[in-house]
């Protein structure tokens, strides 16, 4: 068996470790409770619901070069090509990664409406997403080789980086789980960062000069760590299931994340702007034999960088979603939904989705989305409430969980027990 | 309802034992074990940059400033060698040496004498004799060194004894001995001694007359420790010894008849080629040449130089210099000391091109002088009356000079330095280097860039006879020609060259042909390097 046998077997072993733990767990579009026909969940006098996953997508970067820059290993020519097969003036990527529990109580009572209940929610949150022109991937995998006399224009390079835990309490209704939640975030870490720069090389190479302005923002460099307190804000989820016609379908109106948090004093600021250039070392130095290093030129060394320290705001990474299911002849759903990302990066996303009610309380879904950080993927999921127990699995790229050169990869799990006391 | 929560967690503790907990668990760990970075994020990319700019003329690639420019912007060969310092140092220098002085009681017809505390013991004063081979010294400085001191008492009595040498001072304090010395016993003297830094102290040698040379005033005087209770009985011929010694005494200045003296100097010169210069051929115009002979010395001196031989072991050339002076005796006179400023005097023997075969005593390109010179140091004697001076740290030396306005041709002129490099340690990065050459000089040249290892052996070649046009003359102008010259910069040269350190540069050069050509201080070598490299780039 050659190296890629044994790659394709990994990939096949981590899919069907991720097929078994779907057996276990819910998936994060949560849309069983309003398609199966087993209600029995509604008498559920509370429930505890788990939720974890990650996921990343770019619309260049593939999951292979991606899984370097993040976990470390040398990426080869052919990867370097894959990614620049499409490159775009303009390029994206980001990712998220969960981890969180509800608690569901179906026995309160709000006076003598009895369709509510309470919920508790406890989360770790952790957003990363950049942008880069096209020359920024030149610059870093070609180097100025092909920019010989011309001006290499980097400009609209942004990243962030944010993790923050949420503790929240809300409302949800009984029957389709429709809710509403306000949290509290505590503000862990945080870097935003944003530059624009042209570098010219002169025609031989014999001189080159940099423009560079941007600037980096960041929570407190000395208190780095998970749960770390570094700032404080609110948070707004909802989720709204609105039934229409007589048992046709239903809306999905959904909030996550709108909010935002304010970074302690401690946060830190830099900014800098400069113009630079560089034509090398002054021959008559090097034959004085008054230099005693020879190095490739540093500018990190020659920009001037102002720091100022202070409070900063910044909203969560937010995002509205909006779909429609609607129940199909054979008892099966069509979804047409659009998400919008509260960030300029990434871009409106729309998928389409096709949910399989296989029994009263199990179903698959196949769905195709695009937009977002990446290009069109097709994603897949199954769910299941049995006996008390709720389990999903899902993932929005089902071919990249074992293609390198796809451009995404990601899986979300759930799991949950509804306990009955009555 | 908040009790509902506390009694429902309780009843539910089962199920999450059986589920919740090992799936959060396993959840846990797939996080912990997808996020640990296994090794550095690395990638192969490529640069272009400038590393080394600059113009440099013949000034610049000759070491020791040998050429410069005139006001005409015209460029000279400047050569100043000091061929020799004479050590006169020996003339007056003082051994180390012992000076013993009995200092003995002189009361016949008396046999014995009782003498009180507090009362003096009759002791006759004498000087001290420096003992020097060669001069007749009437006062010194010392520059470092120092003097050990004994003072033996053979009278039985506790003594004090006082010994004071006036001529020997620093800063106005003459030199002392004080001591309390215990009586002698059975004839075994008690002792005392001391040692005292030399360093600055001023001898005056002229002894308690003030005319002598070579001597040492002294007084010495002894009474009976007035601390003591009984008076101490004193028998002729009892005595006080005093031992000096002088230990690495080293003279700074010295006055005096320093004698007549014969030297001869044949030890050869290392010229050093110009200091990293060779060439199989050179053809010089003219030139002013001169070897002065300084005189710092307040003596007479009378030189000849028998022989002075250029010798140049690459191409085996040497050429041994005629002047009508050779062989010729001249007189040097002696320096004048104005309080310690010497005005110094110089003969001077000047040539040039056409009153000697200098020209081609210098083409030779020497890497040694071979010389045979001999010197008489006060020829006639002591006509100073005893005044001849010295200052040690500069005495009598020997400059040749030498000014070439350098309009020559040349073969294979060949310029040799060592650069030092330190490369840090970097990922596979290789590549070549271009090197851009604007060659203003009226020769043509070839250069070779070598790695060296620390014998001076070459490792590895970087550029192998890269070759540059000479400049084309137009009239009066000369138009520049540009070259580029392609350095390859392997992945084993670059191991090489982070290993070794070192790049040996050798710049030869050719005239086009046989005429001889002023050279111009504006006319350089335009130099522009530029990597073209990829390498393995990351981060941890």
């Amino acid at each position: 068996m050659d190296t890629i046998d044994l790659k394709v077997l990994r990939h096949i072993l981590i899919l069907g470790s991720l097929v078994l733990l779907a057996s276990l767990a819910k998936g994060q579009n949560k849309l069983l409770f309003n398609t199966i026909s087993d209600s029995s969940f509604q008498s559920a006098s509370s429930a505890l619901i788990h939720d974890v996953g990650a996921s990343f997508r770019s619309n260049t970067l593939d999951n292979s070069i991606m899984q370097k820059l993040v976990l470390g290993g040398m990426i080869s020519p052919e990867e370097e090509a894959n990614g620049r097969s499409t490159l775009a003036e303009q390029n994206r990527a980001g990712g998220q990664g969960l981890l969180n529990f509800h608690y569901l109580n179906f026995d309160a009572e709000f006076g003598k409406n009895r369709q509510f209940g309470w919920m508790l929610n406890l989360s770790t949150d952790y957003h990363l997403k950049f942008d880069f022109p096209g020359t920024l991937y030149d610059l870093i995998f070609d180097g100025n080789t092909n920019y010989l006399g011309q001006e290499m224009r980097i400009e609209g390079i942004g990243a962030s980086f944010m993790a923050y835990q949420k503790l929240g309490a809300g409302v949800f209704h009984k029957k389709n789980l429709s809710y509403v939640s306000l949290s509290y975030v505590n503000g862990q870490d945080f870097v935003r960062a944003q530059g624009d720069g042209t570098l010219y090389t002169s025609a031989i190479g014999d001189s080159l000069s940099f423009d560079y302005s941007g600037f980096v923002e960041q929570s407190d460099p000395e208190n780095v760590g998970a749960g770390r307190p570094n700032g404080s804000g609110v948070s707004l989820d909802a989720r709204l299931n609105i039934p229409f016609g007589d048992d046709a379908g239903f809306v999905r109106i959904e909030l996550k994340d709108v909010g935002g948090i304010w970074w302690n004093d401690k946060s830190t600021a830099y900014e800098s702007k400069e113009v630079i250039s560089y034509t090398g070392i002054e021959i008559n130095d090097f034959l004085d034999q008054s230099l005693a290093d020879v190095s490739i030129p540093n500018f990190q060394d020659s920009i001037s960088t102002t720091e100022t320290k202070g409070s900063i705001f910044t909203g969560l990474s937010g995002s509205y979603m909006a779909s429609i299911l609607s129940k199909q002849a054979s008892g099966n759903y069509l979804e047409l939904g659009v998400t919008m990302k509260m960030d300029n990066t990434a871009l409106p996303m729309v998928h389409g989705s096709y949910h399989y009610i296989l029994d009263k309380s199990t179903s698959v879904f196949a769905r195709a989305t695009v937009g977002g950080y990446g290009r069109l993927r097709l994603g897949a999921g199954f769910e299941k409430y049995w006996k008390g127990w709720y389990i999903s699995a899902q993932t929005g790229d089902l071919p990249g969980l074992i293609l390198d050169d796809l451009r995404g990869r990601g899986a979300w799990f759930s799991f949950g027990r509804f306990f009955k006391t009555k | 309802m908040q009790c509902r929560i506390l009694n429902l967690l309780p009843m539910s503790r089962a199920h999450l034992n059986n589920l919740l907990f090992p799936i959060t668990l396993l959840s846990l760990v797939m996080v912990v074990i997808g996020c640990s970075r296994k090794e550095q994020t690395s990638w192969s990319t490529q640069a272009v940059f400038p590393v080394a700019y600059g113009s440099f003329g013949l000034e610049t690639l000759m070491p020791d400033s040998l050429v410069q420019a005139d006001d005409d912007n015209l460029l000279h060969l400047i050569i100043e060698e000091n061929l020799t310092d004479f050590d006169l140092d020996s003339l007056v220098k003082i051994p180390d040496t012992t000076v013993v002085k009995s200092f003995v009681v002189d009361i016949a017809p008396l046999s014995s004498l009782p003498v009180n505390p507090g009362v003096s013991v009759p002791f006759p004063n004498e000087d001290f004799v420096l003992e020097t081979d060669l001069a007749e010294l009437r006062e010194i400085v010392i520059k470092s060194g120092s003097i050990e001191y004994e003072v033996q008492n053979f009278i039985g009595g506790q003594l004090a004894v006082t010994f004071d040498m006036p001529g020997v001072t620093l800063n106005g304090e003459s030199f002392a001995i004080e001591e309390i010395i215990p009586a002698g016993a059975g004839g075994a003297p008690s002792s005392l001694g001391g040692a005292l830094d030399l360093a600055g102290y001023h001898f005056d040698l002229t002894g308690g007359t003030g005319f002598g040379f070579n001597v040492l005033e002294s007084n010495l005087t002894v009474e009976v420790d007035p601390s003591s209770t009984e008076a101490v009985t004193v028998f002729d011929q009892d005595s006080i010894a005093i031992s000096i010694s002088f230990v690495e005494p080293v003279v700074s200045y010295a006055r005096g008849y320093f004698g007549q003296h014969e030297y001869t100097i044949s030890d050869p010169v290392d010229f050093g080629g110009f200091g990293g210069v060779s060439a199989t051929s050179l053809d010089i115009e003219e030139i002013d040449f001169s070897l002065e002979i300084e005189n710092h010395v307040g003596m007479d001196a009378q030189i000849q130089i028998n022989k002075l031989k250029a010798i140049n072991f690459s191409n085996l050339q040497a050429v041994e210099l005629e002047n009508e002076q050779i062989g010729e005796s001249i007189n040097i006179t002696r320096a004048q000391d104005f309080s310690g400023t010497v005005s110094p005097t110089t003969a001077i023997f000047s040539m040039d091109e056409t009153t000697s075969n200098i020209d081609e005593f210098i083409e030779v390109v020497p890497e040694q002088l071979d010389m045979d010179v001999d010197i008489v140091i006060n020829p006639l004697g002591d006509i100073s009356g005893g005044n001849d001076f010295i200052y040690t740290d500069q005495a009598l030396n020997a400059i040749l000079k030498a000014d070439i306005p350098l309009c020559l041709s040349v073969e294979n002129l060949t310029l040799t330095d060592t650069l030092d490099i330190t490369i840090d340690e970097v990922l596979g990065v290789y590549g070549e280097l271009s090197v851009y050459i604007t060659n203003h000089l009226p020769f043509a040249a070839e250069l070779e860039l070598s790695i060296i290892d620390g014998a001076g052996e070459v490792v590895a070649q970087v550029i192998e006879l890269g070759t540059l046009n000479a400049a084309i003359e137009n009239g009066a102008e000369w138009t520049p020609t540009e070259s580029v010259i392609i350095a390859e910069l392997g992945r084993n040269e670059m191991n090489l060259l982070i290993s070794e350190n070192q790049l040996l540069l050798e710049l030869t050069f050719n005239s086009s042909g046989t005429d001889l050509v002023k050279l111009r201080g504006d006319q350089i070598l335009d130099v522009k390097v530029i990597a073209n490299v990829e390498g393995v780039v990351g981060y941890n």
